[in-house]
């Protein structure tokens, strides 16, 4: 396959790429710090953060991405008569999501460690933060750490659907260059490949954690 | 700006046929993907090298593109290579694509899952290996599956929304054709939300069902 | 009398493992020969050999006058000859019981429904578990599970059967319905080679008793015999611990 038309075009698809990865990476942060923060208040003994923290994650893991994304490109800013940019739209969507199965990780981790450690640690006279910090974290660490590296790898795929509130990332950029040129399977085939060499050592390294774990 | 209840009563009909679709070709890409699962599995726990490389790298494509990309590769350049179809069939390809391509993880693991000694046990009653996979393995290894199959149930029927894109008529399509109308998006999106919500957590509930009842002990 | 199993200087090793190191033996038809011996002496793999769920290295295994090791044996033929037990009983979990039963029947010998289920309807009452025929394995207690499998192998109207270690995984208050039926099995005449711990059902019914130790037979002799008078010295400090 010539790649002459991936080359001819390259300034123009690199900067879709950086915008995909921009945005990959505002959302991986922003929904990591976020969703242990929600994975902690959902393990929470208070019956009202346990209840809200619960619904928070259920609709936002329940919803498709497009529509959360959609939901607060289209119809947030009517409701509050705001205007809300393509980039942030499309990295409040993603972290809504990531957010949510992150707390939902987390949540599994914790719980899955058995209650002795807790009591363990209560016992050597640790308060209830210092349990947290020091006997249930790093345990939950290992046990979180492959599915936490296949929600980035699905971060990754999600962020093809930036393109759709009409942010210029790869996809985007791929689809107008696609539009000038009325060759889609060169420019496709890039596009895929991008993705493919950004997340097979992710999928790689998730897979060798989960049978370290084992 | 409140919210305009009597516009929503109007949608309802148009709603309900997108959600009517969604389930639709959620049902049919699941059931395509199950049938590529199972081929995909097979392949990979007895077959040959070269199947096992090429179903190998299926699997690893499919995982690790994104699902969108995927769509649009058939609906885009599909044509251009003579390979002409219309949206929705498009649609149930690429879907059954990438659905496939989880599928094909979920049973190499159930069918591995099952114990050996149920192997042993069918030999040593004189079955043939082919009769061992089809009543021994197999009728197992769909009931170690059953709860992941439903899970992807979701994530497939969370995925058809990106079908809007290449026109196929379901709920997100929905969504999109009547706000470009007017200035109802918040209402409009609301419902369908509610609707994928209440599609999505039915059949989490069904999981939960089927997870308590088909745990035996093996 | 004719002879249903004949090892000849069988070996067999895993790996860097010798587990069989030239074993001998042999059982005829009526025969109920129990095999003893330390774990891991390989007695519950020269079973496993002798249907096949194990290669051997270098011997011969002849099962009648078929000799099982030749490399182009007909399986099929073989195990419907020679019927298993195993320690796990390794009854099909998604199967009811009379579906477990009729399976390799029907399948294998193309016996109709009606036939399969009548023989099957027939052993479940002889065993006591006709009223289970329909309950899931794991409706049951390990011990009607076992008894369940002993029917199910001998569904296939085998010439010998073959037991492996089948009360090893039972409760103590479970293995005497299995042993029992084991017993009636052997009064009936059929052929068996039974590995077991079990030393009281091998002085009752047992026509001939193996000591199996590294690998090989060190000692074999009919009970009264074998038990009054051990000659071998491992044999004799393998008694002096399970016999109390």
């Amino acid at each position: 396959m010539p790649w002459d038309i991936v080359v001819k075009n390259w300034s123009f698809l690199a900067a879709g790429l950086w915008a995909t990865i921009e945005i990959f990476v505002v959302s991986m942060i922003a929904g990591t710090v976020l969703g242990v923060l929600m994975g902690v208040l959902r393990t929470s003994r208070v019956f009202l953060i346990q209840i809200t923290t619960r619904a928070f994650i259920e609709v936002f893991r329940g919803l498709p991405t497009l529509i959360t994304m959609f939901f607060v490109y289209f119809a947030v800013p009517m409701l509050f008569q705001i205007e809300i940019p393509s980039f942030l739209a499309a990295v409040i969507g993603l972290t809504l999501w990531e957010l949510s199965e992150i707390a939902e990780i987390m949540r599994g981790a914790i719980q899955s460690i058995p209650k002795g450690q807790v009591e363990a640690g209560r016992a050597m006279a640790l308060n209830k933060a210092q349990v947290l910090i020091y006997i249930l974290m790093p345990q939950a660490v290992r046990r979180m750490l492959p599915p936490l590296i296949g929600v980035y790898t699905r971060l990754v795929k999600g962020t093809a659907l930036a393109s759709l509130v009409g942010v210029n990332d790869l996809v985007m950029a791929g689809k107008i260059v696609v539009e000038r040129t009325l060759e889609p399977l060169e420019v496709y085939v890039f596009i895929m490949a991008v993705f493919f060499i950004i997340n097979y050592p992710l999928s790689v390294l998730s897979r060798k954690l989960e049978r370290k774990l084992i | 700006m409140g919210f305009d209840f009597n516009f929503i009563m109007e949608q309802i009909p148009y709603l309900m046929l997108g959600a009517r679709n969604t389930l639709i070709i959620s049902v049919i890409v699941l059931l395509l993907a199950v049938i590529v699962g199972i081929v995909g599995a097979l392949a990979k726990t007895s077959g040959g090298r070269f199947l096992r490389l090429i179903t190998g790298m299926y699997v690893e494509i499919a995982r690790n593109t994104p699902e969108l990309v995927q769509i649009y590769f058939v609906f885009f350049v599909f044509p251009s290579l003579g390979l002409k179809f219309n949206s929705f069939v498009s649609g149930v390809i690429a879907m059954t694509f990438f659905g496939g391509g989880y599928l094909v993880e979920v049973f190499r693991a159930g069918i591995e899952a099952v114990p050996k000694t149920q192997v042993e046990a069918a030999k040593s009653l004189a079955l043939k290996n082919r009769q061992i996979i089809v009543n021994i393995v197999f009728p197992q290894a769909l009931k170690i599956c059953l709860p992941s199959l439903i899970g992807y149930l979701i994530f497939i029927l969370k995925m058809s929304s990106l079908l809007a894109t290449i026109g196929i008529v379901e709920l997100t399509f929905v969504a999109n054709d009547v706000i470009a109308n007017n200035f109802h998006a918040f209402e409009m999106f609301s419902a369908v939300a509610l609707l994928y919500l209440i599609m999505v957590w039915t059949i989490s509930w069904l999981l939960g069902i089927v997870e308590k009842r088909f745990k035996y002990e093996l | 009398m004719e002879t249903m199993i004949r090892l000849e200087n069988v070996h067999k090793t895993f790996g860097s493992l010798q587990v069989l190191n030239g074993i001998n033996m042999e059982v005829k038809k009526g025969e109920v020969v129990v095999v003893i011996g330390p774990s891991g002496c390989g007695k519950s793999t020269q079973l496993r050999c002798i249907n096949g769920l194990e290669n051997i290295d270098a011997g011969r295994i002849m099962v009648k006058d078929i000799d099982i090791t030749s490399g182009k044996v007909d399986w099929q033929v073989v195990r419907q000859k020679v019927g298993m037990v195993f320690q796990s009983y390794n009854l099909y979990p998604h199967l009811n019981v009379m579906r477990n039963l009729i399976l390799s029947p029907m399948k294998v010998q193309k016996k109709t429904k009606k036939e399969a289920t009548e023989y099957a309807e027939i052993l479940l009452d002889r065993v006591g578990l006709l009223d289970k025929r329909d309950a899931y394995p794991g409706q049951l207690s390990g011990g009607q599970q076992q008894r369940i499998a002993i029917v199910r192998a001998l569904m296939m109207q085998p010439e010998v059967m073959l037991f492996d270690e089948v009360t090893s995984a039972l409760d103590p208050e479970l293995i005497n319905e299995v042993l029992n039926v084991m017993i009636d099995l052997a009064k009936s005449g059929m052929t068996m080679m039974v590995v077991t711990h079990e030393m009281g059902f091998a002085k009752a019914v047992a026509n001939k008793i193996v000591f199996m130790s590294n690998g090989v037979v060190a000692e074999e002799g009919p009970p009264e015999e074998f038990f009054a008078n051990p000659k071998d010295e491992r044999l004799k400090s393998f008694l002096s611990k399970v016999l109390h």
